[in-house]
């Protein structure tokens, strides 16, 4: 039984985290087995008849999306989904179209072309269901300063319509989840940058959605703090939750990820696990891929 | 909308709110102890003044008379009068720092004028800009009006008259308001302002900082990424303000109350003549009033920070609803301005209106209903046009869009049409130039004047800030050769609508609203016959060329063109031609003109060209014209069959558009296809 709560007892953070890369390199069967997390924040909230559906509902699934602001094409004809259990990394320099596609994917922004299903909903024609049962990070924390990290919780637990026990119970849980029980109680803006990072972390698993959608969760954190935050997600992703994210280092995609998209200015330059982009680009490291991939300005339709 | 939602963002911002120890401070301190407190000092203050003119001596310059003159030792037996003699003084300084307060020259009024028959003129003068002056003026005349009455009555006895002979019919006047009345009657005068101006400092603050506050903290996106509906939000958020306002407006009232309650503001005898003790019912009412002041000020808050981009520009935007509230509010404290049904609609004057009539005779239940049923609907109102403003894209890619009056030509990158908002700030300045320059021009000038002034004012402004933006003159002034039937519909409307125009307003609208004469005359006389025959071509010229041609290159080229870049077609209809009725600047011509700027603007939109608009503005300005000289200012009479005639021509023009509108329709398609 391996808890988060007793990583940090350990002597070496990088350590394990070098560890986690091999074992992880080793075979995907490890993960399922050491889900066994002493508390399990099951999935809830997908309908019964949506679970029947199949597979292929499931989970995110974008589909030719594009988008523009006035004359800059944010994003360009992107397909790409992230099944159940998966965990699908959003790599690309910045102005990449990272933001964008995980904007319109959280209902904040609609594409121009292309959809993108949720769990089998869409997000321009039910934003509110796929919002029910998504769980978004934005690239700025976005934590209420003058609300508690409890309260803070609480209140997005009530928005996704939990009494208010269930709100109290699911805030301890995930508080407790991860690790932030100690500074539960006092205002956001009291807490250090890791502290927020997890209870932005909280907030996005405190309803439980079986899809989570984080804009570089790490950004910021320190080695420590954000191996913690992988840990998590490996975690959610354990409990069979889609989870996508962008970052900009290699070394969490490559510990992370099952699938790793690269977007350059806007559109999808490759697709596929790490060892096969390393193949496609005949080069021997993920670093070394996304360099090559997103060197030359895109060959596009109006280049 | 879901409550328990409601609740939850109503509940999640008291909570932040009443934590920043910033708002705590605005919403407690301030209305509870800062403005009793300011207030307390301003009438001291007052008072401490007052008190020190009353207890200095009036020093009284005397002239022309001998030091034994009676009117003099009466002066001089007058408690706190000193006086003060200058030989050969012309004009004297009056007043504090001058010798004397007040001047009184004798050299008319005859030391024996008791023993006469005639009167002689007591010739006094002061300073009206200074305390001291004015008080000894008010001194000096108790004194001789005594001094004139013994003089009277010393003139009776010799004449062996009884005292009654010069006083036939002496008054005596009772107020009959009691007490309380009379205290009721100081609160109305001074409560409904002061009940608008506390709950809009205890709201404003509030509704910044949940909007964009929340945006600027960059926690509004979370929020919208959560399963609630923006109405929900804001209904929330609204809650809070509201809340909050409320606080804010029951805490400052109950601290003047006690102020008022212990007489520490006004001090003396005040409260013999006085009661401020409220009835029970009349203060649940007032209560209220409290509630509805602050559901239409959080709603109109809320609405005007929509635009704001930052917390900067949402104190400049929240400016308007300050006027919009403060202007009307003391126009309601005027005297003769009273509460009636249709008073009852008009948005925050209506409640002050309903505190006046509550606290001078109590307010009764239909005033009460009408004015809570239109305190809401208004307050509905502006959160129907706030949730709309809070789309969630707006939200997150900042601000209301382009605004480039006030950037550098150079920056400016080409487009199609000007933005709303730079289509909007174009015609307020217009506005303000009308009033000034048109003004102006039209008062020194006549009919020259008026031609001048809106080709100055409209025209120019209008095509140098499409010049200026770089906009593409084609679409926003629609310069397009028009099809043949919104051609014809323009001469059929422009040639009928305005029999209906008038028809509907001599027997419809005069029992509405009913021009005062002045205005009707005024009319008249600027529109009166010319004498020669280029006169009566530099009349139309001004009052039918001139606006058609300016005024459409404003309003339903620049404004339509830039609303429409934003707003659907009917609402940017209804904004100009609402704009456009403001732009004439009376009520009675109000509805009328609104009735042509919805056609006006229905000709650019459904004939794609601006030449429509023009012709029927021509024609319906100058067939009035030709109809008030032939009629040389009598009644016209009516006949029926021009009427009908009216109506069908009107119909068919209508008729035109619509068939117009669907090929416009698919050409419009096809263009943006290509």
């Amino acid at each position: 039984m391996t808890r988060v709560g007793e990583k940090r007892q350990r002597p070496s953070v990088v350590s394990r985290f070098v560890e986690q890369l091999s074992r992880r390199r080793g075979g995907r069967t490890e993960r399922g087995e050491r889900s066994g997390v002493g508390e399990r924040l099951e999935v809830t909230g997908v309908p019964r008849e949506r679970e029947q559906a199949g597979g292929s509902e499931r989970g995110i699934v974008i589909d030719g999306v594009s988008r523009s602001f006035g004359e800059v094409r944010a994003v360009r004809d992107v397909t790409l989904r992230a099944g159940p259990g998966e965990i699908v990394g959003l790599l690309g320099p910045n102005g990449a179209g990272k933001t964008t596609l995980l904007r319109m994917v959280a209902t904040l922004l609609r594409p121009d072309a292309g959809t993108i299903r949720v769990e089998g909903r869409d997000t321009v024609e039910e934003p509110l269901a796929v919002r029910s049962v998504l769980g978004y990070q934005t690239g700025d924390t976005g934590l209420y300063e003058r609300l508690t990290a409890r309260e803070f919780l609480e209140f997005f637990g009530a928005l996704h319509g939990l009494s208010r026990e269930e709100c109290a119970e699911r805030a301890a849980r995930v508080l407790e989840r991860l690790e932030a029980t100690a500074f539960a109680d006092r205002l956001c803006e009291k807490l250090s940058t890791g502290q927020k990072q997890r209870v932005v972390l909280a907030r996005t698993l405190v309803a439980r959605p079986p899809v989570l959608v984080l804009d570089e969760p790490t950004s910021g954190l320190d080695l420590r703090a954000s191996s913690f935050i992988l840990e998590a997600l490996r975690e959610a992703a354990g409990e069979g939750r889609a989870v996508i994210f962008s970052t900009h280092q290699m070394a969490e995609v490559e510990i992370l990820c099952d699938r790793v998209v690269v977007l350059h200015e806007g559109a999808v330059v490759a697709t596929g696990t790490v060892g096969s982009l390393c193949e496609q680009t005949s080069t021997a490291r993920l670093a070394e891929a996304f360099l090559a991939l997103t060197g030359a300005p895109l060959q596009g339709e109006d280049a | 909308m879901r409550p328990s939602m409601v609740r939850a963002i109503a509940r999640k911002e008291l909570r932040e709110t009443l934590r920043d120890r910033k708002n705590l401070f605005l919403i407690v301190f301030v209305p509870i102890l800062l403005y009793p407190a300011l207030l307390l000092l301003v009438t001291q203050v007052a008072l401490v003044q007052s008190q020190r003119v009353e207890e200095a001596d009036s020093r009284v310059l005397w002239q022309n008379a001998e030091p034994d003159h009676p009117l003099l030792r009466a002066l001089a037996e007058t408690e706190r009068i000193r006086l003060v003699h200058r030989d050969e003084v012309d004009a004297p300084l009056l007043g504090r720092a001058a010798e004397a307060d007040v001047w009184i020259d004798l050299g008319g009024v005859p030391a024996d004028l008791a023993e006469r028959m005639d009167s002689a003129l007591v010739e006094i003068r002061f300073s009206s800009v200074d305390d001291h002056s004015r008080r000894a003026r008010d001194r000096v005349r108790a004194a001789v009006e005594e001094w004139r009455q013994e003089v009277l009555l010393e003139r009776l006895a010799r004449a062996e008259l009884p005292e009654e002979f010069a006083a036939p019919a002496p008054m005596e006047i009772h107020d009959v308001a009691d007490r309380a009345a009379r205290g009721g009657h100081f609160l109305a005068a001074l409560l409904p302002l002061l009940v608008v101006m506390t709950v809009l400092l205890g709201a404003t603050y509030p509704a910044i900082d949940v909007t964009v506050g929340e945006r600027e903290r960059g926690t509004l996106q979370t929020l919208l990424t959560a399963p609630v509906r923006i109405t929900e939000i804001l209904a929330g958020k609204y809650l809070a303000v509201l809340v909050i306002a409320l606080i804010t407006g029951t805490a400052n009232l109950a601290s003047l109350a006690l102020l008022f309650g212990q007489n520490l503001l006004l001090g003396g005898d005040f409260l013999e003549e006085i009661d401020f003790a409220i009835p029970l019912p009349t203060l649940a009412v007032l209560l209220w009033t409290i509630v509805l002041v602050g559901v239409f000020i959080a709603a109109a808050l809320l609405c005007s920070a929509a635009f704001a981009r930052s917390y900067k520009e949402a104190q400049t935007w929240v400016m308007p609803v300050f006027l919009l509230c403060i202007i009307p509010g003391v126009l309601a404290q005027l005297p003769g301005v009273e509460y009636s049904p249709a008073m009852a609609l008009v948005p925050a004057v209506n409640v002050i209106l309903l505190m006046k009539l509550a606290l001078a005779e109590g307010a009764p239940v239909d005033a009460l209903l009408l004015v809570t049923g239109a305190s809401f609907a208004w307050a509905g109102l502006g959160l129907q046009l706030a949730a709309r403003l809070y789309s969630q894209e707006r939200i997150l890619l900042g601000g209301q869009g382009r605004f480039q009056l006030f950037t550098s030509r150079r920056e400016i990158a080409p487009t199609a049409t000007p933005a709303p908002g730079e289509a909007l700030a174009l015609t307020a300045i217009a506005f303000v130039l009308l009033f000034y320059v048109g003004g102006v021009l039209q008062s020194r000038l006549g009919l020259p004047g008026v031609a001048l002034s809106l080709v100055l004012v409209l025209a120019v402004p209008a095509l140098a800030a499409a010049w200026y933006l770089r906009c593409d003159f084609r679409d926003t002034f629609a310069l397009r050769a028009p099809g043949w039937r919104p051609l014809a519909a323009s001469v059929l409307l422009g040639a009928s609508l305005w029999v209906l125009l008038l028809f509907v307003g001599e027997h419809v609208l005069r029992h509405v609203l009913e021009p005062p004469d002045h205005m009707l005359e005024e009319f008249a006389h600027l529109l009166r016959r010319p004498e020669t025959v280029w006169g009566v071509v530099g009349l139309f010229a001004a009052v039918a060329v001139a606006p058609a041609v300016t005024e459409e290159l404003l309003f339903r080229g620049f404004l339509l063109s830039g609303l429409r870049d934003r707003l659907r077609d009917g609402a940017a209809v209804a904004v100009t031609a609402v704009v456009f009725g403001l732009f004439h600047m009376s009520v009675y011509r109000f509805p009328g003109t609104v009735v042509l700027g919805v056609v006006l603007a229905v000709l650019v939109i459904r004939g794609r060209s601006l030449l429509p608009a023009m012709v029927f503005h021509l024609l319906n300005n100058g067939i009035l014209v030709a109809v008030m000289l032939w009629s040389d200012g009598g009644e016209l009479e009516w006949p029926a069959w021009s009427l009908a005639v009216a109506v069908a021509a009107t119909v068919a023009g209508f008729a035109l558009l619509r068939n117009e509108g669907s090929a416009a329709g698919e050409g419009g398609a096809q263009a943006r296809a290509e």
